[in-house]
């Protein structure tokens, strides 16, 4: 399960960012089983769990990437490590090169958890975080044409589609095309969705 | 390009340049390639953030007897 809460939102949804531990690979592994999915971490096929352990031992734990899981909290859920039954892991952000010029973004939401209404405020979280954690001047992140919820959720939190790569990815049996999106510190109010500072 | 095309099964070829560098993306324009995107201030470059444009040219769009300009191999 997901460990210490690293950020909390101001809204009446409940939601936390926890950090992502090792045990969280079974979880994970649905993400790698997801075409869409493993296509914003360049993997073009499935993953077995040890595999997946393997991605959260070397490419989350490392330094220049951060990922976060964003979690719906029970009520008297501990801050640092909650049971199975106290906190409901409902999307992944994971933001990679967090230490050069434009960090880039990747989001995912479990299927039985999409149109929930987690993933906005999740990428809200995750930028809170990113923006007060690293001097980064810019974000991107890149969906593909299909990846509707993907799309809607980082045009929701202000990113700005900046082009689109014709046919780069083969995914679902097609080539298809690939958005750019982009987001400057400037565009972007920390801590402001709910009436902060 | 000739070559990318003829031994592999790709579907087109990507590039991207700094904006400023009128050279290289006046190369690609030459060859061919759509100008899809450009990333706002993408990279830190000589002092100052610099947009990052990116081109592609698909498979339908590469013209084998195009006369390269200018010294691209």
């Amino acid at each position: 399960m997901p460990g210490p809460i690293l950020e909390v939102s101001d809204g009446d949804d409940d939601l936390v960012l926890r950090t992502v531990e090792r045990e969280d690979a079974a979880l994970l592994q649905r993400l790698f089983a997801d075409p869409y999915g493993r296509l914003g971490l360049h993997e073009q096929s499935h993953k077995n769990e040890a595999e997946v352990e393997e991605f959260v031992e070397e490419q989350v734990e490392d330094d220049s990437n951060a990922g976060y899981l964003a979690c719906v909290d029970d009520e008297g859920a501990p801050y640092d490590h909650p049971d199975e039954d106290e906190t409901e892991p409902v999307a992944f952000v994971y933001a990679s090169h967090v230490d050069r010029d434009r960090p880039r973004l990747v989001l995912w939401v479990p299927p039985e958890h999409r149109g929930d209404g987690h993933a906005v405020p999740a990428l809200e979280l995750a930028l809170d975080g990113l923006f007060r954690t690293y001097a980064a001047h810019t974000v991107g992140a890149e969906a593909l044409e299909g990846d509707d919820y993907a799309r809607e959720a980082f045009e929701a939190v202000g990113f700005t589609d900046e082009g689109r790569g014709r046919e780069v990815r083969f995914v679902d049996g097609e080539y298809r095309d690939a958005v750019q999106y982009g987001l400057l510190r400037e565009e972007y109010d920390v801590g402001t969705r709910a009436g902060g500072e | 390009m000739d070559y990318a095309f003829e031994a592999h099964e790709i579907r087109g070829l990507q590039a991207q340049a700094f904006a400023p560098n009128e050279g290289s993306v006046g190369v690609l324009e030459n060859l061919g390639f759509t100008h899809e995107g450009t990333l706002r201030d993408a990279r830190f470059r000589d002092g100052e953030y610099v947009d990052v444009v990116w081109y592609g040219l698909l498979r339908e769009e590469w013209d084998d007897d195009a006369d390269a300009t200018g010294g691209v191999r």
